[in-house]
């Protein structure tokens, strides 16, 4: 798997996971605050649940793809992407292990993350500030307000060089109401960019009835391209 | 084989229809005069050839190596007159596979997961991904002639009751390359199928043209298959998305190597 992808992997349980919080907040609070804030929900997280649409823009080419889907997380360790359309693509990442099935193509790929991708994925299973600020410089890049709510965007930049080679920035929108992260946007070095939107997210919901995860495919074929 | 011999193959390979966008031609009902001659019913093939000033296309790419292994991908496609290719290659659940870059005489491939870009001279594109290099050499043999003005020496042209060939000579002339054979379906200049066949007489790669469509007074395929004979490898592609005269920014003839890339030079 690329460094991107577990970087994105990374992220969006980094801040998706979290607690609806009844805290509202009347002004601005630190960077230090949202992310305490974020790290307090997130420590409450068993499982969740949510749903995505994921647009990737290709600046220089004027092209750009929308696909939806379903994330599903488990502590502590795996996490269900479920890319419904356009393409039917299900990842499954456990511990180090990433198996990929593309539907259309009946094909299921294993890969392998290293120990520094796996630390970033599951990140958030507990999220540790001291870890994320090893790999990006934080900030706080913005505050507003929309429809009664406080959002805010904090601002990753990579500061290791492997990183900084394939992404600018990252920026993932908040919500102050519910410690969510609502959107997330990679701003890749070559100037595509892609977003990230969540929405109907479900915690500690115990994964059961309609939150079954898709399971892997059962007698199929693996290829196997882990190193 | 390995991802970069996939995405090596599905780089050359898409350069095909832009060869063949410049054998791009008039409406096939165009009635072709009983006497002409394989150089007339060249310049015909090559009559919107002109016309092309750029495009723009989305494909939908599967390769399959095997009857139970295959690999898919998405490719945008952009083209300039009269010598700029950009190529790029992605999942919807990836960033970018491969970045390709064709300008004049030289190329540039970039792919991310390697961390490592290469270049070379057009001549040695049939250098990339091992297996496929001559596919390659044909590639840019046929672009080499494309993009120069002068008409390729054609070897024969048979004018069968259920089918036409062109029979055209590898190039650089006198060279051990490919010959390329052109089928037509008689008085209907939009190509059915290429056959690329080695030195030794041997076929060696098969393309099927199908679903024509009239874009902008431009025929232009939507849907070809490629099969690599002594495999039987076979590759499809469709066309998604197709801009013809699409206006394109100086920038998509241009990659952004991050500063860590190291490029290489292919000799």
């Amino acid at each position: 798997m690329t460094r991107v992808a577990s970087a994105i992997f990374a992220l969006v349980l980094a801040f998706v996971e979290g607690e609806p919080s009844q805290m509202p907040l009347s002004c601005h609070p630190s960077l230090e605050e949202v992310l305490s804030n974020v790290k307090a929900a997130s420590e409450k997280v068993k499982d969740l649940r949510a749903e995505f649409v994921q647009e990737k823009i290709m600046t220089v080419l004027d092209e750009s793809e929308k696909s939806t889907g379903q994330a599903f997380y488990r502590f502590p360790d795996l996490l269900v992407l479920h890319h419904e359309k356009p393409e039917e693509v299900t990842m499954w990442i456990k511990g180090r292990e990433v198996l990929v099935y593309e539907k259309e193509i009946d094909q299921l790929r294993k890969y392998s993350l290293s120990e520094e991708d796996r630390d970033l994925t599951f990140l958030a299973a507990r999220l540790d500030t001291k870890a994320l600020e090893k790999r990006f410089a934080l900030s706080l890049k913005k505050a507003f307000r929309k429809e009664e709510e406080d959002f805010f965007i904090v601002e990753l930049t990579p500061t290791s060089e492997e990183l900084r080679a394939d992404i600018d920035r990252v920026e993932a929108e908040v919500s102050g109401r519910s410690w969510l992260v609502r959107r997330i946007s990679i701003y890749e070095t070559n100037r595509d960019i892609t977003n990230i939107t969540f929405s109907k997210v479900r915690l500690n919901t115990g994964l059961s009835g309609d939150d079954v995860i898709p399971e892997v495919p059962e007698g199929k074929r693996v290829i196997d391209l882990s190193e | 084989m390995g991802r970069f011999s996939r995405c090596s193959l599905v780089t050359v390979l898409l350069m095909v229809p832009l060869i063949l966008s410049g054998c791009a031609t008039p409406k096939p009902q165009v009635a072709l005069h009983p006497r002409a001659d394989a150089d007339d019913f060249f310049a015909m093939l090559q009559h919107n050839l002109n016309s092309i000033e750029s495009l723009k296309a989305t494909a939908s790419v599967v390769y399959f190596a095997s009857e139970d292994e295959a690999e898919s991908l998405k490719v945008i496609m952009a083209y300039c007159r009269p010598d700029k290719l950009r190529l790029k290659g992605y999942k919807s659940y990836t960033p970018t596979l491969f970045d390709f870059l064709l300008k004049g005489e030289t190329w540039l491939l970039y792919v991310p997961e390697e961390k490592r870009a290469l270049e070379g001279d057009l001549d040695e594109l049939r250098k990339l991904g091992g297996p496929w290099h001559a596919m390659a050499a044909v590639t840019a043999g046929l672009l080499g002639w494309l993009f120069d003005v002068s008409p390729p020496r054609i070897e024969g042209f048979v004018k069968g009751a259920k089918e036409w060939e062109m029979v055209i000579s590898p190039v650089p002339e006198g060279s051990r390359g490919y010959l390329t054979s052109l089928y037509f379906a008689p008085g209907d200049i939009r190509i059915k199928k290429q056959v690329f066949t080695d030195p030794d007489g041997v076929v060696f790669a098969e393309v099927a043209f199908r679903d024509y469509g009239s874009h902008q007074g431009v025929w232009f395929p939507r849907e070809w298959e490629m099969i690599l004979t002594p495999t039987q490898e076979r590759l499809q592609v469709s066309i998604g998305k197709l801009d013809m005269g699409a206006e394109l920014d100086e920038q998509v003839f241009e990659i952004l190597l991050p500063r860590a890339v190291e490029v290489e030079r292919v000799q």
